[in-house]
C-alpha cells in the first residue's frame, strides 16, 4: 500500500520529463522519416501536467528520490511554470512543425533525419526538465544535455557554414558549461558549509550562500556569464546570429523562443536576487555590469541586425537585442532588491511574450518560403501581428510586459535609463522593420 | 649421525667408481634420498637439541677431526643436499646424450658432495683445507667432463686459480698454526690477536680464498669454466662450489680473525665487491653467450657477499646481525636462483642447439617452463619482491642505514637494476615471434626441475624466517 | 579463522588461476577459459561478501612474520575493498573482452596467466596491511606486466617494453629505497608503516620532520612513476603498443592505478592526512598534480592516435586521484578515492570501445573515424558516454568526482584547483568532442581501413561488445546512481569516514 502510495507521489514529475528520452531511445534510422509524430506527442505530457497542475490550483508539488545522482528533486515552481508552459507550446508547435514538414516530403530528401529527431527529442528532455530540477546536479545535467545534443540540430545542415556555426556554438557552450560548473560548485561549497552532507544543495538555497559569502561576487559573476552563453549576453552572443539563421527553421524556433530563455531561467534560480537577502549590496558591481551588457545588447544587436543580409539572422539580432532587455531588467532588479518580486513578475511575462512571439517570426520564415501568390501576403500580414507584439505598441502582449516593468522603475531613482530602456522599443522596430524588408518577396 | 653425512656421498662415490657403468645411475636416486633424508635429520636434531660436536676416532681437538654442526651448518648441509638432488635429477636426463661423460660425472658428483659437506661441518682450519682441495679438483674434473678444447682450458685456468689458491690458503694456516699452536676454530677464536703474524696470516688465506671465490678482480677463471661446463655442473659450480670458499672467508674475517681484521680492510673488501657487481654486470650486459651471461652474472652476484665485511664489521651489533642475516639468505637464494637460472638456460641451449642470445626467439612458445623458470630465478637475482633474493637485499640494505654506510647503500639499491639490464635481455629475445632455429623437444623433467628450484627461490621470499631462525641455534662460527 | 584467510582465498583465486593457466597447454582453449572466467567469477563473490563483512566492521586480517621485525600482512579495509572491488569486476570484463580480442591468436596461455597474475598483484596491492607488503605487489605487479606488455612480440612492441621497465623498474628502486629508509630511519617496529595503525607518526619527534618530508617525496616520486605524474610518464603512452585488452586493464585498474593507490595510502595511512597537512607535503603535491593534469590535456590535443590520445588522457585524469588526496578535508578525499573507481570504468571503456574500432574496423587513427557511429552504435554511444563522463557531464561518474573534487578544494581553502578543474575539463572537450564529432556527424570516407568482422546481427562479436556496453552502463549507473547506498560515491564516502574519524 505504502508503496503504491509512494509510486504515485514520486512518479509523476520525472515520468513528464523523460518521455520525450525514451522516445529517443525509439528512433531508429531507417523508419526516422515515419516518426515525426514523435516530436508532436513529446511534450505533450508534461504540458498536460502543467494544465492539471494549474487546474488543480497550484499545489506543491515534487517529487524527490534521494538515491539517484546526488540526490533529485524534482519540482513545479510557481514563478517558473509560465516559461515551462510556454516553452512547451513551442516545443509542441515546432513539432507540429516538424511532423508537416517530414510528411509533405519537403525535407524528404534530407539526410540523417534519425539523428536530427534523437537531438530534438533531448534537447527537449533536457529543456523542460531544467525548467522543474530543483537539485544542482540535475539541473546542470538537464542543462548540459540541452546544451550538448542542440549541437546536432545546429548543423543539420551540414553546410561549411552550418559547421562553422556548430564550432562556434560548441566552444562558446563549452566555456558556458565551464563558468558555470565553477559557479555552481563554489555557490554549493557555500551553502554546504563544510559539512559532510548535503554535498548537493537544492538551487534554491544558492542564492543566500552566495549573499553570505564573502566571494559572493565572484560567485554571481561566474552564474552570470555562464547562463549568460545562453541567453545571448552581449559579449558571449556571437554562436547566436551564426548558429540561428543555419539551424533548420523550427529549430531556430525552439533555440530562440525556448532555449535561450534557459539562462535567464538560471539567472533566476542561482543569483541572489530579492529584497530578503540583506547583503547584496556588498556586490553592486556585477548589476551594474548586468544592466551595461543589457544596454549594449539591446542597441549594439539591433544596428547589427540591421545590417543583415537574412531574414534569421536579424530574428537572431533581434533575440539578443530583446535578451538583452530581460538583462537589463533582471540587473535593475538585483541592484534594487525591494523591488524585485514587482521586476520579477515583468521579466517572466517580457520571456514568455518574447518566447512565443519570436517563435511564431521563425516559422514565418520557413511559411513564407513555402509560400506563393496571395497566401504568402496574407501570412507576412498575420507576421505583423507577433512583430507588433515584440514591438510593443499598444495593446499588445509587449506592452503589457514592459509597462509592468516601467510601473516599477519609473518609482526608482534610475535617471536616464527610464528613457534608455523605453526607446529600446526603437531598437526593435529597426529590426522587425528590416525583417519584414528581407522578406518583401520569396 | 653427522659424520653420516660424509660416509654417504664417500660412500657413493666408490661405489659409482667400482660398480658396473649400468649401476651409476641406478644407484643415483637411493643416494640421493640418504642424503637428504641424512641432512633433514640432522637440521631435526640441532633443530631440538642445539649445536653439537663431534670427533673423529675420538680424538680431540687439537689433535683430531672435529666436526661441528651448529644451526648454519646444517642450514647449509639442507641447501646443498636439496640443490645437489635436484641437479642430480636434472643430470639424469641431461646426460643422456653424453654416455662417455655420464661415467666420469657421477663419481665426481658424489665427490663434490662429499667435499661440500665436509667443508661446512669442519671445525679446524687444517680440514677446511682438505675440503676445499678435494672440491677443486671434482669441480675441476666436472669442467674438464666434455674435454672440448675450450673446456678444457677453462679447466686449466680453475685448476692453476684453485691450486694457487689453496697454496695461499695454506700457507696462512701454516702462519697461524706457527703463532698458535692450534687450528681448531673454537679455540683461534679465543686466542687470536690482532698482531702482524695473524694479519699477515688473514691476509693469505683471504687473498687464497677470493681467488677461489671468482671475487673481482680475481674472477678471471669462473666465466670460461662455469660458462663452459655442461649445465648441471654449471649449476653446482655456482650454486654451491664458490660459496665454500666464501663461507670459509666470512669464517676467518668474523670469527677465527676477528680481532686481526680492521675496518679499512673491510671497506677494501666491499669495494671489490662493487668492483664485482659492477664489472659482472657490465659484461653479463655484453656477452653475446647465453651461458656467458649467466656466469658473470654468478661474478656480479658474489659482489653482494662480499658487501658483508664493510657491513658487518666495526659497526653496531644489530647492524652487523642484519648484515649476516642478510647474507645468509642471500647465499641460500642466489645458490637456489642461479642453479634454477642454468638449468633453464641449459634446456634452452640444448633444444636450440647452441647458446647464441640472438637465436632464442620464440622459444617462449614452446618451452615456457624454462622460460618461466629463468623468469623466476631472474626475480630473485634482481632482488624484485616476493623472493629470497629480495629480503636478503632489504635486509642488507637495512644494515646499511643502520650503520650509516651509504656507499654501500646506493651500490646494493643500484646492483638490483643493473642486474635487471642483463637479464632482460634474455626476455626481450624470447618474447619475438621469431623462430630462427629448430626446436628440439627435450625431456619436461628438465625444464620442472629448474622450475622447482625456481620456486624454491621465491618461496624463500615467504619463509625466510625459517633459515633465520634455525641460524640463530650458533654454537660458534657466527658473530 | 575464516576471517584471516579471506584475503588468502581473494589473493588465491587469481594467483591460482595464473599458475593453472601457465601450465594448460596452447590448446586447451575451453578448458582454460572456463577456468578463467568461474575464477573471476568467483573472485567477485569473495570480494562482495568480505565488503559486507567489512561494512559490518568486521576484520580480516592475515599475518606473519616475513623478516625479522617486518610482517607480512594481508588485510581488508574500506579502501582496499574498493580497488579489489574494481579490479575484479573489471578482471572479468577485460578477461571477457580479451577472449573475443585475442581469438585464435597464438600465445594465450601465456598471456591469460600473465594477466591472471597482473590480476593477482593488483589485489594483493589492494589487501597489503602495511607498506612492506605493498611493495612487494608492487614490484610483482611491475613484472606480471611486461609480458603483457610486449606480448605481440614485434620490435615495437620490445622497444615499448624496454622503455616500460626501465620507468618502473627505476621507479620501483626509488620506491625500495624510500621504503627501506622509513623502516631503518623512521619505523624499526613497524608501526607507523601498518596502514591500520593511525596516528603514531604525528608523535615523532619534530626533528625528524625534514626528514619525513624527504621520505614522503622519494615515496611519491617511486609511486609516481606508475601513476603517471609528468615528468614521469614516459613509458605510458609508448605502452599503447600492446593488445586493447592490456591497455585497458593497465589504464584502468592495475599500473597506473596502482600509483594512485599507494599515493593514496602514503598520504592517509602512513603520514595520516592531518600530519601531512601540517608537514606541508600536500601543497606541493597538489600543484604537482596539477602541473600532470592540464600536461597531460594538453599533450592529448596533439596525438592522432585514438589509443595515444586516451594515454595522454589517463596521464591527466589519473593525477585528480592524487590532487584529492592532497585536499586536506573529507570531501575532496571522497572526491580523490572515488574517481580512482570512476576513472577506472570510464576509461576502461574507452579502450575497450578503442579495441573495437580497432578489431572490427581496423581503425587507429582519430582522422579514420569518421561516420564510425553509425557503422558501430553501440560502441560509439559506449564511447560517447565515456568522454562525457570524462569531460565531467552529468549525470556521468566523472561529474561526481569533479563536483566532490571541487567542493573539497574549496573546503580545503585551495580554490585555485577549481581553476585547474575547469581547464582540464574544458582541455578534455577540445580533445574529446572532435572525436564525437567525427564519430556521428562526419560522413564515411571510403571503406575503411582493415574492416576484419562484418557486421552481421550487432556491430562486431559479442565478446567485444558487451564488456564494452557493460562498463558503459557502470559508468553511467556510477554517476546516475551515486546517493544510492551502495554506489561507489556511498562506499568512498565511508571509506572517508573511517579515515578521519578512527
Amino acid at each position: 500500500m505504502s508503496l503504491l502510495m509512494y509510486l504515485v507521489h514520486t512518479t509523476p514529475i520525472p515520468l513528464l520529463v523523460l518521455f520525450p528520452l525514451l522516445l529517443a531511445l525509439c528512433v531508429r534510422a531507417d523508419t526516422a522519416r515515419r516518426r515525426g509524430w514523435m516530436l508532436i506527442i513529446a511534450p505533450l505530457p508534461m504540458l498536460l501536467g502543467v494544465l492539471f497542475w494549474y487546474c488543480y490550483g497550484q499545489p506543491e508539488t515534487f517529487t524527490e528520490v534521494p538515491w539517484l545522482m546526488l540526490g533529485l528533486h524534482w519540482r513545479f515552481d510557481t514563478v517558473l511554470t509560465p516559461i515551462l508552459l510556454m516553452s512547451t507550446v513551442l516545443w509542441f508547435a515546432a513539432g507540429l512543425y516538424v511532423w508537416y514538414s517530414l510528411r509533405s516530403g519537403t525535407g524528404a530528401d534530407e539526410p540523417h533525419i534519425g539523428r536530427y529527431l534523437r537531438c530534438w527529442l533531448l534537447t527537449l528532455t533536457g529543456n523542460l526538465g531544467l525548467l522543474v530540477a530543483a537539485d544542482i546536479a540535475s539541473f546542470y545535467t538537464l542543462f548540459a544535455l540541452m546544451t550538448f545534443a542542440a549541437y546536432g540540430l545546429v548543423i543539420h545542415d551540414q553546410t561549411k557554414r552550418a559547421l562553422f556555426a556548430g564550432k562556434i556554438y560548441i566552444i562558446m557552450a563549452v566555456l558556458g558549461e565551464g563558468l558555470l560548473f565553477s559557479g555552481l560548485i563554489w555557490g554549493a561549497a557555500q551553502a554546504a558549509g563544510g559539512a559532510l552532507t548535503p554535498v548537493a544543495p537544492l538551487i534554491h538555497e544558492l542564492p543566500l550562500a552566495i549573499a553570505n559569502s564573502d566571494y559572493g561576487m565572484y560567485i554571481a559573476l561566474l552564474l552570470f556569464l555562464g547562463f549568460g552563453v545562453k541567453a545571448g549576453l552581449a559579449g558571449l552572443h556571437w554562436w547566436l546570429p551564426l548558429a540561428h539563421p543555419v539551424a533548420p527553421t523550427p529549430a531556430s524556433a525552439v533555440l530562440s523562443g525556448a532555449m535561450i530563455k534557459a539562462g535567464l531561467v538560471g539567472w533566476l534560480l542561482t543569483l541572489p536576487l530579492g529584497g530578503d537577502l540583506e547583503s547584496a549590496a556588498n556586490m553592486e558591481l556585477v548589476p551594474t555590469i548586468a544592466v551595461l551588457l543589457g544596454l549594449i545588447g539591446a542597441y549594439g544587436a539591433a544596428v547589427l541586425g540591421v545590417f543583415s543580409k537574412k531574414a534569421k539572422t536579424v530574428l537572431a539580432y533581434s533575440s539578443v537585442s530583446q535578451m538583452g532587455m530581460i538583462t537589463m531588467m533582471v540587473g535593475t532588479g538585483w541592484l534594487y532588491p525591494h523591488a524585485w518580486p514587482a521586476i520579477l513578475a515583468a521579466v517572466i511575462a517580457f520571456a514568455v511574450h518574447h518566447g512565443l512571439n519570436k517563435g511564431l517570426l521563425f516559422f514565418g520564415v520557413g511559411w513564407l518560403k513555402a509560400l506563393h501568390g496571395r497566401a504568402r501576403w496574407v501570412v507576412l500580414v498575420l507576421l505583423l501581428i507577433p512583430a507588433l507584439n515584440l514591438i510593443g505598441v499598444p495593446f499588445t502582449s509587449g506592452e503589457y510586459a514592459k509597462d509592468l516593468f516601467k510601473d516599477v522603475i519609473s518609482g526608482l531613482p534610475v535617471g536616464l535609463f527610464y528613457a534608455l530602456f523605453t526607446y529600446g522599443a526603437l531598437a526593435t522596430t529597426a529590426l522587425m522593420i528590416r525583417y519584414f524588408y528581407l522578406q518583401r518577396r520569396p | 649421525m653427522i659424520p653420516i653425512l660424509l660416509i654417504i656421498p664417500l660412500a657413493f662415490a666408490i661405489l659409482s667408481l667400482l660398480l658396473p657403468r649400468k649401476w651409476t645411475r641406478t644407484i643415483v636416486i637411493p643416494g640421493l634420498i640418504l642424503q637428504l633424508g641424512a641432512a633433514l635429520i640432522l637440521c631435526l636434531t640441532i633443530y631440538t637439541e642445539g649445536p653439537q660436536d663431534y670427533a673423529l676416532g675420538d680424538w680431540q681437538a687439537p689433535l683430531g677431526i672435529s666436526l661441528l654442526a651448529d644451526g648454519f651448518t646444517v642450514t647449509l648441509l639442507a641447501l646443498t643436499a636439496l640443490i645437489a638432488a635436484l641437479c642430480a635429477i636434472y643430470a639424469l636426463f641431461f646426460l643422456e646424450r653424453y654416455n662417455r661423460e655420464q661415467f666420469y660425472f657421477w663419481p665426481l658428483f658424489w665427490f663434490l658432495l662429499a667435499s661440500l659437506n665436509g667443508i661446512w661441518l669442519a671445525a679446524d682450519l687444517f680440514n677446511l683445507y682438505v675440503g676445499l682441495e678435494l672440491l677443486g679438483l671434482s669441480a675441476v674434473g666436472m669442467v674438464a667432463l666434455t674435454s672440448e678444447r675450450p673446456a678444457l682450458k677453462a679447466a686449466l685456468d680453475y685448476l692453476y686459480a684453485a691450486l694457487f689458491g689453496s697454496l695461499a690458503y695454506l700457507a696462512g694456516v701454516a702462519l697461524i698454526y706457527g703463532a698458535y699452536g692450534t687450528l681448531a676454530i673454537p679455540q683461534l677464536s679465543e686466542m687470536v690477536a690482532g698482531n702482524i703474524t695473524t694479519q699477515v696470516a688473514v691476509a693469505l688465506m683471504s687473498v687464497g680464498l677470493l681467488l677461489k671465490t671468482a671475487i673481482f678482480p680475481l674472477h678471471f677463471w669462473l666465466p670460461p669454466a662455469h660458462g663452459g661446463a655442461l649445465a648441471p655442473v654449471s649449476a653446482l659450480l655456482s650454486a654451491l662450489v664458490v660459496k665454500a670458499s666464501f663461507y670459509i672467508l666470512a669464517l676467518i674475517w668474523l670469527d677465527v680473525g676477528a680481532l686481526a681484521v680492521t675496518v679499512s680492510a673491510a671497506q677494501l673488501m666491499g669495494a671489490l665487491g662493487a668492483g664485482a657487481i659492477l664489472w659482472g654486470s657490465w659484461n653479463a650486459f655484453k656477452t653475446p653467450q647465453v651461458k656467458m651471461l649467466v656466469a658473470y652474472s654468478t661474478v656480479a652476484q658474489l659482489g653482494y657477499l662480499m658487501m658483508l665485511f664493510p657491513l658487518a664489521i666495526g659497526v653496531s651489533e644489530a647492524a652487523a646481525t642484519m648484515a649476516w642475516q642478510g647474507t645468509i639468505l642471500h647465499l641460500l637464494a642466489h645458490a637456489f636462483a642461479k642453479a634454477a637460472m642454468f638449468l633453464s638456460v641449459g634446456t634452452l641451449v640444448l633444444a636450440i642447439g647452441h647458446g647464441r642470445i640472438a637465436d632464442l626467439g620464440g622459444v617462449s612458445q614452446h618451452m615456457p617452463m624454462a622460460l618461466f623458470a629463468f623468469g623466476l630465478s631472474a626475480v630473485s637475482l634482481m632482488g624484485l619482491p616476493p623472493s629470497g633474493g629480495f629480503n636478503a637485499k632489504w635486509l642488507l640494505l637495512q644494515s646499511a642505514i643502520q650503520s650509516g654506510q651509504w656507499h654501500w647503500f646506493v651500490v646494493i639499491a643500484g646492483g638490483g637494476l643493473l642486474t635487471a639490464a642483463y637479464v632482460f635481455r634474455i626476455f626481450r629475445v624470447s618474447f619475438t615471434e621469431t623462430v630462427r632455429h629448430e626446436i628440439q623437444a627435450t625431456h619436461p623433467m628438465l625444464q620442472l626441475s629448474a622450475l622447482l628450484l625456481a620456486f624454491i627461490a621465491i618461496g624463500l621470499g615467504f619463509a625466510s624466517e625459517w633459515p633465520l631462525r634455525l641460524m640463530d641455534l650458533t654454537g660458534g662460527g657466527t658473530p | 579463522m575464516t576471517n584471516a584467510l579471506m584475503p588468502i582465498y581473494v589473493l588465491a583465486t587469481s594467483l591460482i588461476a595464473a599458475l593453472v593457466i601457465f601450465t594448460l597447454p596452447e590448446r586447451f582453449h575451453k578448458v582454460r577459459t572456463t577456468f578463467n572466467l568461474s575464477a573471476a567469477v568467483l573472485k567477485i563473490v569473495l570480494v562482495g561478501v568480505m565488503a559486507v563483512g567489512i561494512a559490518n566492521q568486521l576484520d580480516y586480517e592475515f599475518r606473519y612474520e616475513l623478516l625479522p621485525g617486518i610482517d607480512f600482512i594481508l588485510r581488508a579495509d574500506a579502501l582496499s575493498m574498493l580497488f579489489a572491488a574494481l579490479s575484479s569486476v573489471l578482471w572479468l570484463c577485460t578477461t571477457l573482452y580479451a577472449i573475443g580480442y585475442l581469438e585464435d591468436a597464438p600465445n594465450r596461455s601465456r598471456f591469460f596467466g600473465f594477466f591472471s597474475l597482473c590480476v593477482a598483484s593488483t589485489m594483493g596491492i589492494s589487501l597489503a596491511g602495511n607498506l612492506f607488503t605493498f611493495l612487494i605487489f608492487f614490484e610483482l605487479l611491475t613484472l606480471s606486466t611486461y609480458p603483457l606488455v610486449v606480448h605481440r612480440g614485434t620490435e615495437k612492441s620490445l622497444t615499448a617494453g624496454r622503455t616500460y621497465l626501465r620507468y618502473t623498474l627505476g621507479g620501483g628502486a626509488i620506491l625500495l629505497i624510500g621504503v627501506a629508509l622509513m623502516y631503518g630511519l623512521v619505523d624499526q617496529t613497524g608501526t607507523i608503516t601498518d596502514f591500520a595503525q593511525t596516528g603514531s607518526m604525528a608523535e615523532l619527534p619534530a626533528e625528524q620532520h625534514v626528514l619525513l618530508f624527504v621520505l614522503f617525496f622519494v615515496l611519491i616520486i617511486g609511486l609516481g612513476v606508475k601513476a603517471a605524474l609528468v615528468p614521469l610518464h614516459g613509458w605510458l603512452p609508448i605502452a599503447m603498443v600492446a593488445p586493447a585488452p592490456v591497455s585497458a586493464l593497465l589504464h584502468a585498474v592495475a599500473v597506473v592505478k596502482a600509483g594512485a593507490f599507494g599515493i593514496v595510502r602514503v598520504i592517509y595511512d602512513i603520514y595520516e592526512i592531518e600530519f601531512a597537512w601540517q608537514l606541508g607535503v600536500l601543497l606541493p603535491l597538489a600543484i604537482w598534480a596539477s602541473i600532470t593534469i592540464i600536461w597531460g590535456s594538453l599533450m592529448a590535443l596533439r596525438q592522432h592516435e585514438v589509443k595515444k590520445r586516451l594515454a595522454y588522457s589517463t596521464v591527466s585524469q589519473v593525477s585528480y586521484i592524487a590532487l584529492g588526496a592532497c585536499l586536506f578535508g573529507p570531501i575532496g578525499t571522497i572526491g580523490g578515492i572515488v574517481h580512482l573507481l570512476h576513472q577506472g570504468i570510464m576509461k576502461v571503456t574507452l579502450f575497450f570501445c578503442a579495441g573495437n574500432y580497432a578489431e572490427t574496423l581496423g581503425i587507429h587513427k582519430i582522422s579514420e573515424l569518421d561516420g564510425a557511429g553509425r557503422r558501430m552504435p553501440l560502441t560509439s554511444i559506449a564511447f560517447t558516454l565515456g568522454a562525457f563522463g570524462m569531460i565531467g557531464v552529468p549525470p556521468l561518474a566523472g561529474f561526481i568526482s569533479k563536483w566532490y573534487l571541487g567542493i573539497g578544494a574549496l573546503d580545503a581553502g585551495m580554490g585555485w584547483v577549481i581553476g585547474v578543474l575547469i581547464a582540464s575539463s574544458m582541455l578534455n572537450a577540445a580533445y574529446f568532442l572532435p572525436i564525437l564529432y567525427r564519430l556521428w556527424f562526419k560522413p564515411v570516407q571510403g571503406p575503411w581501413p582493415d574492416e576484419h568482422i562484418l557486421a552481421g546481427r550487432f556491430e562486431t562479436i559479442g565478446l567485444l561488445l558487451w564488456p564494452t556496453v557493460a562498463t558503459a552502463v557502470f559508468s553511467v549507473a556510477a554517476g546516475l546512481f551515486a546517493a544510492h547506498m551502495f554506489s561507489p560515491l556511498s562506499w568512498a564516502s565511508l571509506i572517508t569516514y573511517r579515515e578521519y574519524l578512527p
